[in-house]
């Protein structure tokens, strides 16, 4: 791997260089500590992991240092997503950085502040739930409603399924329709009278979903009025983004673990990986992981940089890295053999997310309409 | 839309993506270069014979020579502009936005020239690189032989010590431009030693008796490359490259640059050509395109964002090599995802350009049959994924 590492890190700075080598020792030592959350709780390691990104500022690296977090770009919240994706940790980075993201870009500067803070020193798990389908905060999707009382009050009623990273929320930001047929951001705290959170087990059993009923649940209102559908789309692509570096880890740790088996798995008196048969469709899972990884850099260092073509390229990274990433699994599975299809071996686990995180926040065929939309075509 | 449109504008630099940092769109050497074009490129006209089109490539070559826009990686002492990598990926946009024509020489500019500068002797570099930059002395590139493709240790080609200088004899062929060429660099056996450690690299004059060139002619119709027969053919002592027994080092070397400068150069035009074909797309409803506009939309949009990842690719080749690193294998791993990202946009322009993409000798329908060769040239894929495979992923031989 080492030649390939040096490549593709070229364009990153020394210190976003270190930033990688200690996300991975550490996803490694926690992964370690993990064990089969099927078989046990994962509760506690999740939450220790939680606590060691917190300590290091990467749980609120998304909130800027005025307040109170580091203030972090796209590319170094990508490199921590794709150590975090590589380990397969469940740890609710996704929705702790769509939230920050939600409350700079969507809430009055006021309000937000606190909530910043919040994140900021508690390393606080503050999740977005809105949607009828996974979370889906483009407007469209929004099915709970809110409603504001003669005291100026609001009130959320509907529900939001499938939200993933929210079952153990503090804080939970929701997209709810108001009145006037715009949409508002609104902060509830479990828990809270007329809330319930029902877990879900979906096919990914290293991210936790969630589905949302709001019965009058009391709430207070935090976007500036009338949310700006651009800036709903900001949110947004910072999370298909996150998204997409999260995949690509999945695929290097596939790619690395099928390159570590048909190194060392002997038939026909010679190691697998000497057959063309197998390099071959390992060099291109590889190419296409690797390219997939190049194209969420640029993306990141897109908007960073505040460039011209940030939505697009993150909505192309997302759909190379998801495709990359249900090839490598695909891959890695049929390559360990018999002993990929068990249950033992956790591959699967990489396939499960390949199937279920293509469908976080839109689906591949919306990703591709959408792509093209954007480019004008 | 006609071809000749299509060079009549110039296309704006949002045609390639967003304006990168490291080579910003406002970038001095860009608008120095830019400024150049705007003045001097002339455009192509269609319907060239392939002597005009040579021709006419010879001119645009001799124009960016004598405005020192020839050879930006050249070292300034043999005519170039001693570019870094940087300047380099930002020439070959310019050039791309300004719908340039290619240059004749480009083997010589890219790959000989550059092979000379590492291997040759002082003698060879100032006797001819500034005839390879200019453009009056074409080269060519003696590598393949009928029995040594992919297995290039494998070739035949011998030379012999007369006392007087080397005696050569054998076949080469897919030798791109032989017929047009003064000089070839030939790969041949001239040791007793097997396969990689018996091969010279020696500078042959093409014009001599002893050598035959027959053009071959392409699947596109065209006849770029020939079969080269050498007869008791002859070079002085001093016209090897690097030592004797030392060819292999000298061939690599090439071949590096061979597949390093596919980064560099390719994804501008593909990504131009993108542009251009906006407006077929919206012509697609006029019906001369096979795709419904839905699907082309797609497919649009699928080859842009590949787009964007080889240009990634190359500015991360690029950031590499202008901070002293070697691109090495990686690429391979550019080559492959080259490969078929031509291969697919040149289908998809015949796709959505179908009055033109279904007719015979049209630009479009040449590109399309033209674009099965980027897989095979400079290593096959199969060599590509070969070299992935054991160089990049460290899978056993």
């Amino acid at each position: 791997m080492t030649a390939y590492e040096t490549a593709s890190d070229a364009i990153l700075s020394a210190q976003q260089h270190d930033m990688r080598t200690l996300a991975r020792d550490l996803v490694a030592q926690l992964g370690q500590e993990r064990g089969d959350p099927a078989a046990g709780d994962p509760g506690a390691a999740a939450a220790r992991g939680w606590d060691t990104l917190a300590e290091l500022g990467w749980a609120s690296l998304a909130v800027g240092e005025a307040d109170g977090g580091l203030g972090l770009g796209m590319v170094e919240r990508c490199i921590v997503a794709e150590e975090i994706g590589r380990g397969l940790l469940p740890l609710p980075f996704l929705s702790v950085t769509l939230a920050a993201d939600v409350l700079r870009l969507l809430c009055r500067p006021d309000l937000a502040r606190s909530r910043l803070r919040r994140i900021a020193e508690a390393g606080g798990k503050t999740a977005v739930a809105a949607g009828t389908r996974l979370l889906a905060p483009g407007l469209d999707h929004v099915a709970v409603s809110a409603a504001r009382a003669h005291d100026g009050t609001w009130a959320l009623n509907g529900s939001a399924s499938l939200v993933p990273e929210a079952a153990g929320a503090s804080d939970l930001l929701v997209f709810a329709a108001v009145g006037d047929g715009g949409t508002g951001v609104f902060e509830v705290r479990p828990p809270a009278p007329g809330l319930a959170v029902c877990p879900v087990r979906t096919l990914d059993l290293r991210r936790d979903f969630a589905d949302f009923t709001f019965t009058a649940v009391a709430a207070e209102r935090l976007d500036t009025g009338g949310t700006a559908p651009a800036a709903v789309r900001h949110a947004e692509y910072r999370a298909e983004l996150t998204l997409a570096a999260d995949a690509v880890g999945g695929a290097l740790a596939c790619l690395e673990r099928t390159i570590a088996h048909v190194s060392t798995r002997y038939q026909f008196g010679s190691p697998i990986g000497s057959f063309q048969a197998i390099k071959h469709r390992l060099a291109r899972a590889w190419v296409a992981t690797e390219s997939a990884r190049e194209l969420v850099l640029a993306a990141a260092a897109a908007i960073d940089d505040s460039t011209a073509f940030q939505e697009e390229l993150a909505i192309a990274a997302r759909i190379s890295a998801s495709s990359a990433l249900r090839l490598a699994a695909d891959e890695a599975i049929q390559f360990h053999g018999g002993m990929g299809f068990t249950w033992e071996l956790g591959l699967h686990h990489y396939f499960r997310r390949s199937f279920v995180a293509d469908q976080i926040l839109s689906t591949g065929s919306q990703r591709n309409t959408r792509l093209a939309s954007t480019l004008g075509v | 839309m006609s071809e000749l449109e299509l060079t009549a504008v110039r296309v704006p630099p949002s045609a390639l993506g967003a304006s990168l940092p490291q080579v910003p769109d406002d970038h001095r050497f860009r608008l120095e270069f830019r400024d150049w074009l705007a003045g001097n490129t002339p455009p192509s006209p269609s319907g060239m014979t392939e002597a005009e089109d040579f021709a006419f490539r010879a001119k645009w070559q001799k124009a960016l020579y004598e405005g020192g826009w020839a050879g930006p990686a050249w070292p300034k002492r043999y005519g170039g502009r001693g570019s870094g990598a940087l300047e380099q990926f930002m020439y070959y946009e310019e050039l791309a936005l300004a719908q340039a024509p290619r240059v004749t020489n480009e083997s010589g500019i890219l790959l000989l020239g550059p092979t000379l500068m590492v291997h040759g002797t002082e003698d060879h570099k100032r006797r001819f690189l500034p005839g390879i930059l200019s453009g009056d002395d074409i080269w060519c590139q003696g590598f393949s032989e009928p029995g040594s493709g992919s297995d290039l240790a494998s070739l035949r080609t011998r030379a012999r010590d007369n006392g007087d200088g080397w005696v050569i004899s054998g076949q080469k062929i897919w030798t791109t431009w032989a017929a047009y060429s003064k000089w070839c660099f030939v790969l041949c056996r001239t040791e007793d030693t097997p396969r990689h450690k018996g091969l010279s690299m020696l500078i042959v004059d093409m014009d001599q008796p002893g050598i035959e060139v027959h053009p071959i002619r392409q699947m596109s119709g065209r006849a770029d490359f020939c079969e080269v027969f050498f007869e008791e053919a002859q070079t002085p002592h001093d016209l090897i490259v690097g030592e004797r027994g030392q060819g292999w080092q000298v061939a690599m070397t090439m071949l590096q640059f061979e597949r390093a400068d596919q980064g560099y150069t390719d994804h501008a035009p593909l990504l131009v050509t993108l542009h251009l074909l906006r407006q077929a797309l919206s012509d697609a409803v006029a019906g001369s395109s096979l795709l419904p506009p839905e699907a082309a939309r797609l497919r649009f949009a699928d080859l842009w964002r590949r787009c964007q990842q080889l240009r990634r690719y190359n500015l991360r080749n690029a950031v590499n090599a202008e901070q002293g690193r070697e691109v090495g294998v990686a690429a391979s791993t550019v080559n492959v995802f080259w490969s078929h990202l031509v291969k697919d946009l040149a289908e998809f322009k015949a796709s959505v350009q179908a009055d033109d993409g279904v007719l015979d000798n049209t630009p479009t329908s040449e590109n399309l049959l033209y674009s099965r060769a980027s897989s095979i040239y400079s290593g096959t894929d199969e060599i590509q994924l070969n070299i992935i495979a054991e160089r990049i992923l460290g899978l056993p031989r």
